[in-house]
């Protein structure tokens, strides 16, 4: 059928046609603009001299390390995505992702991360039900306890810990090894595909690779770089899981040339959500540098 | 590396003599739109030249997702208060300005349609069992086929959008809305057969 009577190109011709029926500009809301934009240059100034507490609203999910093709030994390692709710002076929220390793050690895992500006916190998982954490190789599936404790200066409101009991999916990834082939089928139907430029100068690119059955993660990050050989590789560098679900829309996804990328997604329910992650494993903390409108407020959620 | 996308000129001028000397002086043909934003940053006139240069066609772009001029007002408000928020962190990386605002704008309509869609739909619905029962089969009307697309996923309205009433390009769309050519030509295809099956449930 020609595209000229075909009635979808004659719907969407109808939509096309309509014109905006109002002005140039409005005057109003560029006044509106104006104040602002005097308003967020004013916040700025003075959420640099904020003192930043942290504030750990957790959702773990599922992570798994995978090292680079060509003969490097595999990792045994397990990592889980930690996510670090952080609020901006304009309300604004974003949540940092952090492919964080944990200790094990008589089925209770821990770790200590830095959450900015000096901050450090302290993550313990402990089980609940399902099936108990180790150090070997499969898949972890259950119910734990995450406790988290927060060093550094007093919150404003003094409560600085926050006890939750969390659904977490793990992947150990321990003496396996590494499918860059799987890799590359899967990021060939990345849904998105950002290039970037990292602070070296290299040419990157991050791929979002929506699930193909329903065992996995919903979303999937893997990142690409290069090896001196001159081979590219990639690496996992964040899950999306639990939290989301597959009518989660991704609209939006940017990285900066530290790697931070941040993704935008509007879910089903029509609220916005933006996450951001490394999208380089081997950078540098993120944290400090790249968020600068950071006030990190305690938050206390109840799933 | 990949040849970026170029957005075309809406061709609109701005009328001279609606525009304070201060606003013409900052917005000149010469000034690049990289040093405009930068200005933009920090000085109100380059704020407002950015502003005027862009609204029209991004409401433009909102009137005909939502087909309501007020509603269109209040998302385009919406769409350039973000603008003006997120603009300190804006970084100009060779792709125009008007993609990283249809990027804002796609995301606020969106946010705003998926509260309606399964409405949208219903009501696509009634209209078309009205339309068979007053004057039988005929062409679609253009409130029918808003509501077809409403109805649609929001990837799907997107890229519809963006294409078909935009008139941009698949490099533009993907620029745009952050994701592959090869994503966009797929969604298209895909968007524009639920699109038809929409349409065809009127007839």
């Amino acid at each position: 059928m020609h595209e000229d009577t075909d009635p979808v190109s004659s719907a969407l011709e109808s939509l096309r046609a309509k014109r905006w029926p109002g002005d140039f500009y409005d005057t109003e809301l560029e006044e509106r603009l104006m104040r602002e934009s005097e308003a967020t240059r004013t916040s700025f100034r003075i959420s640099r001299h904020r003192t930043l507490i942290a504030a750990l609203a957790v959702i773990l999910v599922g992570g798994a390390a995978f090292a680079a093709a060509g003969g490097v030994e595999a990792v045994k390692e397990i990592f889980v995505n930690v996510t670090i709710r952080l609020m901006g002076p304009d309300g604004e929220s974003y949540e940092v992702v952090k492919l964080q390793s944990l200790d094990v050690e008589n089925g209770e895992a821990s770790a200590t991360l830095s959450i900015g500006e000096g901050q450090m916190a302290t993550m313990v998982l402990d089980h609940v039900s399902g099936t108990d954490l180790t150090d070997e190789p499969g898949v972890v599936q259950g119910e734990f306890l995450a406790t988290i404790t927060i060093d550094g200066a007093a919150a404003p409101d003094g409560d600085i810990g926050a006890e939750r009991t969390i659904e977490l999916s793990m992947t150990a990834n321990a003496g396996e090894t590494v499918d860059q082939e799987g890799v590359v089928e899967q990021i060939a139907d990345a849904e998105v595909v950002v290039p970037w430029v990292d602070a070296a100068g290299e040419a990157r690119e991050l791929y979002i690779v929506r699930r193909a059955t329903e065992t996995e993660p919903v979303l999937k990050m893997f990142s690409s770089r290069w090896l001196d050989s001159g081979e590219e590789v990639y690496d996992m560098v964040g899950l999306l899981s639990g939290v989301i679900t597959d009518e989660a829309e991704i609209t939006g996804v940017e990285v900066d040339e530290n790697g931070l990328a941040t993704m935008t997604l509007l879910l089903e329910d029509g609220e916005e959500k933006r996450v951001a992650f490394n999208a380089d494993p081997g950078g540098a903390e993120i944290l400090n540098e790249s968020l600068e409108r950071t006030v990190i407020t305690i938050s206390h959620e109840d799933e | 590396m990949t040849e970026l996308p170029i957005f075309a000129s809406e061709g609109r001028v701005l009328q001279p003599t609606r525009t304070p000397a201060s606003v013409q002086a900052c917005y000149s043909p010469e000034s690049s739109e990289r040093d405009l934003i930068e200005r933009a940053k920090r000085d109100p006139r380059a704020l407002a030249a950015l502003y005027r240069e862009h609204y029209a066609p991004i409401a433009g772009y909102v009137y005909r997702r939502v087909g309501d001029v007020h509603v269109a007002e209040d998302l385009v408000a919406e769409v350039f208060l973000t603008v003006v928020r997120s603009l300190r962190r804006y970084r100009y990386r060779g792709v125009p300005f008007r993609a990283w605002l249809y990027r804002i704008a796609t995301n606020t309509v969106n946010r705003w349609a998926s509260r309606r869609r399964r409405r949208a739909a219903q009501q696509a619905t009634e209209r078309a069992v009205a339309a068979t029962q007053t004057d039988g089969a005929g062409e679609a009307d253009v409130g029918f086929v808003r509501l077809a697309m409403l109805s649609l996923p929001l990837r799907y309205q997107s890229v519809l959008a963006l294409h078909y009433l935009e008139e941009l390009s698949v490099e533009q769309v993907a620029s745009a809305i952050g994701c592959r050519v090869g994503t966009v030509k797929s969604r298209l295809s895909r968007a524009r057969q639920a699109l038809r099956d929409r349409l065809e449930q009127g007839r």
